[in-house]
């Protein structure tokens, strides 16, 4: 019977290598919406630091899903680990990435810069990405409007003929490695959420 | 049995029961992603009205105008939700057979090319002789794979199981390793990346109930192809039977616990055996390659035929007088001409016209034609099918199908068959044999069946095979 030893530490093997290409945010938190963060060009592109932060390794292309949510307000605090730019891309699915204009918000350490396609609604140099610096980030695709604010700056524009979808995607380049911490989402579709969004 | 195997017993329950409920946890057929979009339209409505007064007026500068306009400003949303259907396995199969040359010669059982063609003698009894190539062999059933994702998610591992399994290294049964749920982890490497696919493929498996056993392998693999493959396996088993395992438990030759070593070479097949490497888990079903025209389980027809009694009541007057039973079929298009053409087989075939007049066939080979007489349901196939083991047939004949759904089909047979049976009921060793010619006609059910379009076959799609995204 001593082969039962070997057999139970193949069985443990084969479960824990059971590896998904998905994490799981807000798993243990019941009054928050669950965030599927997809990894989407190698399962070792991110690792979940807590139930609502993750780490975003080099060259990684990550999507980060809300079912049913569209219309919402999220912020984070994103900090680089190293590396020079963090693209946050919206208006876009897993299936459609990069097939028709998406909406793309550059941080970097040159400044910011917010595209739409091939038009350029929002630049600055002024508010630089660098590492270990932390920045709260905070974005709100609400119709046709869409809010963005990174530290205390804070502006809006229209994007009209855009459709939402439910995912945010980040994208790091090959020399960054970024935090992104504290994830909060408000659906402003929610009427008792609506209020905390107004706050 | 005693305390420590009772203790063993109850460990190595436990741990299958635990490994099937945490497998079924991480893994699934179909990977289903919906994605929601949600529209914003922004609209003006601008509504004029003028009311004008029963009586002159003045309409001078100073008297206002009757004309009212009320401008109103509408945002709509509406949401639109797409789903999207993705295979979520690498390996999923019905049946796998394997013919092994390695066991003790003089116990032969005769398992014959793939495992398939089993001798006719063989009974519970059967203890073997000599005279076979094929003295042993390899059953799987229920099969499947799933991607393993380790070595820094190296290219090609799979962990997967099957319901059952069992290694007979020939035909002392107490030889026999047998599980429930044996784990296998297996590497491929492609050779051919198109289908057919041609891969080699090192295995290492274990199996804990109710034989504890080791088998470690490398094959060949052609396939799959309309679910069928064919597989070169060289390999090594070895593993232990303990006094309360069922085929030592209720052997008439022996109680005492087997030790089994089993190195074997081996040429197996496989059919409803699907396999996927690891980008088309990312291409949506409905844009799967197919390569058959129908691909089924279970196939059951009622035969009205000149045979003089029915099998049903042993009269000549009974309108149904036979059945026709197929076990896991396939017909698989021939890329010439129009695609119609094709060649298939199922893995077993029965065909009972009446008491005297029948035949059994492992694999019988068919090569027939496809057409499509009301789009896209209904379709005809004549063909002409020759069955030569263990009973010669052959039969020439004619379906035409209803598809009620992607897994029941409806359709009526009608042929001509002409073969040996013998003059005793089936599976007894009675070897009087005779010939028979009959004319038949009949209707025919057909379950977890797929009839394939015409426009759904991989060679009449030429934007196939597509790739997975890239994300880049």
């Amino acid at each position: 019977m001593k082969i039962i030893s070997p057999a139970a530490a193949l069985i443990i093997l084969a479960l824990i290598s059971c590896t998904s290409d998905q994490i799981l945010l807000n798993q243990y938190n019941l009054n928050e919406y669950l965030i599927y963060v997809n990894l989407l060009n190698g399962i070792e592109k991110a690792e979940k630091i807590n139930d609502n932060s993750l780490k975003v390794n080099k060259d990684a292309i990550i999507s980060l899903k809300i079912d049913n949510v569209t219309q919402y307000q999220m912020e984070f605090d994103l900090s680089l680990l190293e590396g020079n730019q963090i693209t946050i891309l919206l208006k876009t699915t897993n299936y459609d990435y990069r097939e028709r204009p998406d909406l793309e918000i550059i941080l970097s350490d040159k400044g910011y810069k917010i595209i739409n396609g091939d038009k350029i609604l929002a630049e600055s140099d002024t508010i630089r990405i660098l590492p270990y610096e932390n920045h709260r980030v905070k974005f709100a695709p609400d119709g046709n409007q869409f809010r963005f604010a990174i530290d205390c700056t804070e502006f809006q524009f229209g994007i009209p003929h855009q459709i939402s979808t439910e995912y945010i995607f980040f994208k790091t380049n090959r020399e960054t490695r970024g935090l992104i911490k504290g994830i909060k989402l408000i659906n402003l579709r929610d009427r008792d959420s609506s209020s905390l969004h107004s706050e | 049995m005693n305390m420590k195997n009772k203790i063993s017993f109850i460990f190595i329950n436990l741990g299958t029961l635990y490994l099937l409920f945490s497998l079924t946890g991480c893994v699934s057929i179909t990977r289903e992603v919906k994605d929601t979009y949600t529209i914003t339209d922004r609209d003006t409505i601008y509504q004029h009205f003028v009311r004008n007064s029963p009586v002159n007026q003045n309409q001078g500068t100073v008297f206002p105008s009757s004309r009212e306009i009320l401008s109103e400003r509408n945002t709509i949303q509406r949401d639109s939700v797409v789903t999207r259907y993705y295979p979520n396995f690498i390996r999923l199969g019905l049946l796998e057979t394997i013919g092994t040359i390695g066991g003790d010669f003089n116990h032969g059982i005769g398992t014959g090319l793939f495992g398939v063609f089993i001798n006719k003698d063989a009974s519970s009894y059967y203890r073997g002789n000599s005279g076979h190539v094929f003295n042993g062999g390899i059953y799987r059933f229920g099969i499947s794979e799933w991607r393993l994702r380790w070595f820094q998610d190296a290219k090609n591992w799979t962990i997967g199981t099957s319901i059952f399994e069992a290694i007979l290294p020939d035909a002392r049964s107490e030889k026999y390793l047998m599980s429930t749920v044996p784990i296998y982890i297996r590497k491929r490497y492609f050779l051919r990346e198109e289908i057919p696919y041609i891969a080699f493929t090192p295995a290492a498996g274990i199996g804990l109930l109710p034989s504890q056993y080791i088998n470690l392998s490398g094959s060949l693999d052609i396939g799959s192809i309309g679910g069928l493959n064919v597989r070169a396996y060289l390999g090594y088993a070895f593993g232990y039977n303990g006094k309360w395992v069922p085929q030592v438990a209720n052997n008439d030759y022996t109680h005492n616990e087997q030790t089994v070593y089993f190195p074997y070479f081996g040429i197996g097949m496989s059919m409803l055996d699907f396999l996927n490497r690891v980008p088309e888990t990312y291409i949506e079903w409905k844009d799967h390659e197919h390569s058959s025209w129908e691909i089924g389980l279970l196939n059951l027809s009622l035969l009205t035929s000149n045979a003089s009694k029915s099998i049903f009541t042993g009269s000549s007057k009974t309108f149904f007088k036979g059945i026709d039973f197929e076990f896991a079929r396939a017909n698989i298009a021939i890329p010439i001409l129009n695609n119609s053409f094709y060649a298939g087989t199922s893995l077993l075939t029965l065909k009972y016209l009446s008491e005297n007049e029948w035949a059994i066939s492992a694999l019988p080979l068919r090569v027939g034609y496809w057409t499509t007489l009301l789009r896209d349901e209904l379709s005809a196939t004549p063909y002409i099918e020759v069955g030569y083991y263990p009973y010669y047939y052959f039969n020439i004949a004619g379906e035409i199908n209803l598809r009620i759904s992607e897994l029941i089909n409806f359709g009526l047979k009608g042929g001509f068959i002409t073969g040996e049976s013998e003059t005793s009921e089936i599976f007894s060793s009675n070897t009087n044999k005779s010939s028979y010619s009959k004319f038949y006609l009949g209707i025919t059910f057909r379950i977890l069946d797929r009839i394939f379009y015409s426009k759904e076959l991989r060679y009449n799609r030429p934007d196939l095979p597509k790739q997975p995204k890239q994300y880049e």
